[in-house]
Formats: C-alpha cells, structure tokens, sequence
C-alpha cells in the first residue's frame, strides 16, 4: 500500500496560492569552483530520503488533500549540463514547473560554466518557504562537506510540519489570546496596481534581477545604521516611494503592502526542531501620503511598521481562522470559503535576507553571488524580494509577462536605485561628521 | 538622548503612585518619545536639545495626563468583565423568559396576552439594571444620569401596568396610567432633586404641584363627570408659586439681615490696637 503523508494548512493553501502564482521557490548559487557531482548526488538523495514530502505527489481529494510518497531516481532531481550560456540556462530552469503529480517536488540543475558551477534548486513552494529553502541550502551545504571530509553523521531537521509550531514559544493566557486571533489581516483593500500589462497568451515566465552594488550598499545601510532604522525599513521606504513614481500614485493617497515575516520568530529554537515546511506570515505597511522627501516616505514607513513590530502576535493574525475553516468544512468548500475572503496582495515585498557564504561554502568551491526569490506571480500581482550576498543586495521580481512587462520592471529598477542613491546624497552628511 | 528622556519621564512619574500600569506607561512614553526623536532627526533637525525640548513639548500638559491616568489606573479589564457578566445575565433573562412564555404557551394553549411575562421580564430586568446602576451613580455623585433612569423605569412600570389592566383586566380608563406616569416622573424627579439638594428644586417643585394638579381635575372630571368647581384645582400650583417666592423672600431677607448684622458687629465693636497704626498703602 502506497505511503501517505498528511497535507497540513499551510500545503493546502500554497496548493490554493496556484490561482495567484506558480508555487515555486528558487535559489540560484554561483560558485568559482566545480562541485563534486558525486557526492552532491549522495547528499541530494539523503536529504530527499529524509524528507518524504519531497518525493511524494499531492492528491487534491475533495475532502482532505494528502501527499503519497513517490520512487524516484537522482535523475528526476539533479540536471546536470555543461553551459555555454550559462545564464539563458539559468533562467530557462528556473521558470520551470513543478506539477503537484509529479514524483519528486524538487529539482535541482548543476551547470558547469568554464571553471565555475552554478547551482540552482527550484522546490514546490507546498513542501517549504524561503525560510526553510534558506536552512536547507545551509544544509545541503554542510552536509555536502561532512560527506566530503569523510563525516557520516549527516543532519537535516524532521519534525513536524504543522501550522501550530507557532505556538510552541506560547504558554497560559498568550496561548489562548494567539489562537483567537480570528481577524481576516488579508481584507486590507489597496488598488494600486503595479503598471504591467493586460494578461495575454503568450506571456512567459521570467525572473528579472537588479543589484544593489556593495559600495552603494554599504553606504546605504551606514546611513540607516545612523538614523537608527534597520535595512528592511530603507528597502521599503525607496520601493514604497518608487512604486508611487512608477505607478504614478497620487502623492496623497494611501498605499499598503504587506511584507512577509518568518513565523519562526514565534517558535522555539527558530523553527530548528520543525519539518521543512512554510512558516510565512505577513505585515502591512501602510503609508499615508508619498512625501515630500524621500526622508519623509522613511517616516511614513516607520509609523506604520512600529505598529506591527510592538505587537507581540505579529503575522499570527488568521490562522486560527485558516484552521477552522479546513477543519469544519470538506476541503472544496474550504477553499471556496477561503477563497471569497482572502485578498491576494496586489504588489508585496519579501525580504529573503542574508545568504551566509561561510555557511554554504562548499568544500573548496566559494559562493560568488546568487540570490533566492518566491514564486513567480500571475498578473496583476507583483512581489520584490530581496537577498543579500557579500555586501551585495539582489532585487529580483518574478513575473508572468511579456518583453513591454520585462522593460517596466528594469525601468522600476532604475526608479529604486536612483531613490536609494537620492536617500544617500540626502542623509550622506549624517556619517560623514 | 534617551537617558535625558528617561530622567524627565521619572521625575514626572514620581508625582503619581508607582504601579506597574503606571511603570508601563512610562516605558510606553518613552518609545513614543524616542520615535520622535528619531522623525525630527530624520527631518533634518541634528541640534540634540532642540530635538529634545521639541518631543517634551509635544507631551503637551503631560502632568494633567498623568493625574488622569493616576485617576483612571483601576478598572478597565474589570469594567470589560462586568459588560460580559452583564450581557450573560440579561441573554440568561431573556432566555429564561422565552421558554417560560413558551410553556405557558404550549401547556395552557393561550398565547395571548401570556406574552406580557416576556415584556414585564424584560422591564423588570432593565428595571433591576437600571436601579443597580443608579446606586453606583449615586455613590459617584452623579445625579443627572440617575435621573433619567429613574424616569425610564417609571415609564416602563407606566407602560406594564396599562398593558396589565387594559389586557388582563380589561379596565376602561385604564390609559389614565399615562396621565399619572407624567405625575409620577414629576413627583420623583423633585424628590431627588431635594434628597440631592440640586439648585432646580425650588423650581421643579410648583411645577409638579400644578402637573399633580392639573392631572388631578382631568381623572375627577372623567371619573366623576364633575368638572365645576373641581377646576379650581388648577389653580393651587399658582397659589403655591405665589406662596413659595412670598416664602423664598422671607428667608432671604432674614439670611441677609443676619450676615448684615454680623458684618457691622465686627466693623464698628470689635476693638484692636492695631488699628491705631495700621496702613492700607
């Protein structure tokens, strides 16, 4: 008899996500060396070995949704190709598919460009988050260097998959308060539209990326260490502020965008005792005018994030109704009911955070560059997510469109890095007394 | 910065009680202080003290805030529990209403007019709430709203006693309860008024007495069909005014004749040595 594994909340409603999106997740690793293709293979197989969810396919039942693990070879993971153009490679595998029927939810593509190899995984974003693809990649990459130096005692985290490790830090009546946190955070109405084009049969997938170059960046984030404002609150100050230039927003009108948050601040150890799955929860920023300056957008977003950040419950908020509605209903009729109350975010923004190069050097071979982003969304809906690798930060935007959509998107990047630079030459005085 | 702020913040603090609602608030003031500090800077003022003098300004009369906070510190979580007990009890009444009138309903098979438990169930309990809640008020000092409640709950009692005789005991006139709620409402509101010694007292009182007596002639007219010289009743509220101001003259003039009194006493018999000496310059 088959094996089967249970859909929890949160694959159910990345499986819904597929109206929104492709419900893919994708990292791209540049290193200045060759990998070890062999031993790659090992640890790849180990690790899919040790978590089931990875080699199964999801069955969409009417009732209730389950997974049933599926054989597999290395070859339904791991391509393996010698590259003379290693980037249309890259993007070409990355703009791939994973089906939900498919025996293996992971896909993983080493190209061989010269001296270097480039290393890409695309998982169903059903199985894991960024949060989680970020661990693994950590641990794809110790474990690779175990395997190497000859070290058997490989590790990747097994436990449970549930939405309810959230609650794992909570106790008494904070327990009880988190999981009647009913309210439907998704129902905050904004129309603002990135400028994409209509939808059209021949839109492909594609994920555009832009740098923030190190100098800049250091320069950038000097500055903000200065005015005592984190990273993520400037990043989403010169999007916030280049989204009203590119949508031509009035300056007075209200814009919100959510911006994901890690769920595993909210559990114990971080989520080091989780099964790989998603823990992805989100705020909203909400800033009531442009402003005039770009200093004035920065206190904009401060007002709003400093609200979500002194609430205790950040990004728990649904949850509680997420499960009720699964657990009352078959699952086609929660979904419908989910469906009618959950407003997909039109424009969002993800900050992935720092790729730690110590951490996925893998044996001799250094992580040059490379960058992590979501799932590449349908029109009308856009996301910026951010990583930062070496000092560098990599904007990237995974969209559904067309070659006019394609130039939009590069002419919102040149929007934001010039914001960036206007925020320095505006605040350069602050670090230089 | 923050250390200014936190030194300003204790010493206004020590001039209310030190509890840890009122150690939260601090802290919590001391955020918002700091988050403006941090918005002025952004906008571009770097002169430390004037940011500082400009956030403490801001508070505005932050020791009439904290008084009130002083003053407010008890309740909140408890008034919230009492709503819900309050909400629970009236659900409880109302329910337990329904299935009585529903017993009564299906045992008897008389529908009508056994809905009258409903409507004087859920008077009474207002009733009760209200009288309750008059109690806490006048222990507070605060009459106005007592007043008004006290007004509703004879209306109530008005409107359940003219249902009673007109529907149980099909009395004819029983719609004069109308006209005696009005005296009621009158009557009990001068009463409070002179058990709180309010200022209106000597007003509300001549009014009542010629309701009380315009209300009087009306029921003897149609009760008895007499309506002559029983009119004359009309008049005893203006006869009282009359009497009450001839009355409220005496007292004043005897007030002021005594303070008078007391006045030259002092000003033309009290002797002191000082006066000799004594300068207004």
């Amino acid at each position: 008899m088959d094996k089967t594994l249970k859909a929890e909340l949160w694959d159910k409603m990345q499986y819904m996500f597929r109206n929104y999106y492709d419900r893919m997740v994708h990292c791209v690793h540049y290193y200045d060396k060759p990998l070890d293709v062999k031993v790659l293979k090992q640890v790849l197989v180990w690790t899919v070995e040790k978590v089931p969810v990875l080699h199964s396919s999801f069955h969409g039942n009417l009732v209730e949704p389950y997974w049933t693990v599926e054989d597999y070879t290395i070859d339904d993971i791991l391509l393996e190709k010698v590259t003379d153009d290693v980037e249309k490679d890259i993007d070409e595998f990355v703009t791939l598919d994973i089906p939900i029927e498919s025996n293996v939810q992971i896909k993983v593509a080493l190209f061989h460009d010269g001296g270097r190899d480039v290393l890409c995984v695309l998982v169903n974003h059903m199985c894991m988050d960024g949060g989680d693809l970020k661990y693994f990649m950590k641990k794809l990459a110790e474990n690779y260097n175990k395997l190497l130096a000859g070290d058997k005692s490989l590790h990747i985290k097994t436990g449970s998959r549930s939405y309810d490790a959230v609650y794992s830090k909570l106790s008494g009546e904070e327990l009880a308060h988190a999981k009647g946190l009913y309210k439907n955070i998704s129902q905050v109405k904004d129309e603002h539209y990135f400028p994409l084009t209509p939808e059209a049969k021949d839109d492909y997938k594609m994920i555009v990326r832009r740098k923030i170059d190190r100098a800049r960046f250091a320069e950038f984030r000097k500055i903000g260490k200065a005015m005592d404002v984190t990273v993520n609150d400037l990043m989403l100050t010169v999007y916030i502020r280049s989204l009203y230039e590119i949508g031509m927003y009035g300056n007075e009108e209200r814009l919100t965008i959510p911006c994901m948050v890690d769920l595993r601040r909210h559990i114990a150890r971080g989520g080091e005792d989780t099964g790989l799955t998603n823990h992805t929860g989100f705020m909203q920023c909400s800033t009531a005018r442009k402003g005039e300056t770009i200093n004035d957008t920065l206190i904009e977003v401060l007002r709003s994030v400093r609200q979500s950040k002194k609430d205790a419950y950040m990004g728990l908020y649904s949850l509680p109704l997420l499960k009720l509605a699964y657990a009352i209903f078959p699952y086609v009729i929660s979904e419908t009911a989910i469906k009618i109350g959950y407003l997909n975010p039109l424009i969002g923004m993800s900050n992935i955070g720092i790729l730690e190069d110590g951490k996925l050097k893998m044996g001799d071979a250094n992580l040059v560059d490379g960058f992590m982003t979501g799932a590449i969304k349908y029109k009308p809906y856009m996301q910026l997510a951010l990583t930062s690798l070496l000092g560098e930060v990599t904007m990237s935007i995974a969209i559904k469109g067309n070659d006019s959509d394609k130039a939009k998107v590069n002419e919102f990047f040149d929007i934001l890095i010039g914001n960036v630079d206007e925020f320095i030459s505006l605040n350069r005085h602050r670090i230089e007394q | 910065m923050k250390n200014k702020f936190k030194a300003y913040l204790e010493e206004k603090f020590r001039e209310i009680r030190p509890t840890e609602a009122a150690m939260k608030f601090r802290e919590q003031t001391l955020v918002e202080l700091l988050e403006r500090a941090q918005e002025l800077k952004i906008k571009g003022i770097e002169d430390e003290e004037l940011v500082y003098l400009t956030c403490i300004d801001e508070l505005g009369d932050f020791d009439t805030v904290l008084k009130e906070f002083d003053a407010k510190q008890i309740e909140t979580k408890a008034t919230k529990r009492k709503i819900g007990v309050g909400a629970a009890i009236a659900l409880a009444l109302i329910a337990m209403l329904t299935v009585t009138y529903l017993v009564v309903g299906f045992v008897t098979h008389i529908w009508h007019p056994t809905w009258l438990i409903m409507v004087g169930g859920l008077f009474a309990g207002a009733g009760v709430g209200m009288l309750v809640a008059s109690i806490k008020l006048i222990r507070a000092k605060k009459f106005l709203p007592v007043r008004a409640m006290l007004a509703l709950i004879e209306i109530m009692a008005s409107v359940f006693t003219f249902l009673l005789l007109q529907l149980v005991f099909h009395l004819d006139g029983s719609w004069m309860t109308f006209l005696a709620m009005v005296v009621l409402i009158l009557g009990a509101d001068t009463g409070v008024a002179f058990l709180t010694s309010s200022k209106a007292k000597w007003f509300e009182l001549p009014v009542f007495v010629e309701v009380f007596a315009v209300m009087l002639f009306v029921i003897l007219g149609i009760v008895t069909t007499v309506w002559h010289p029983t009119w004359l009743l009309c008049l005893i509220g203006v006869v009282f005014v009359i009497v009450e101001v001839a009355v409220a003259l005496a007292i004043r003039h005897n007030r002021k004749s005594k303070e008078e009194d007391k006045k030259n006493k002092r000003f033309h018999k009290e002797e002191d040595e000082e006066y000799w000496t004594k300068w207004n310059d």
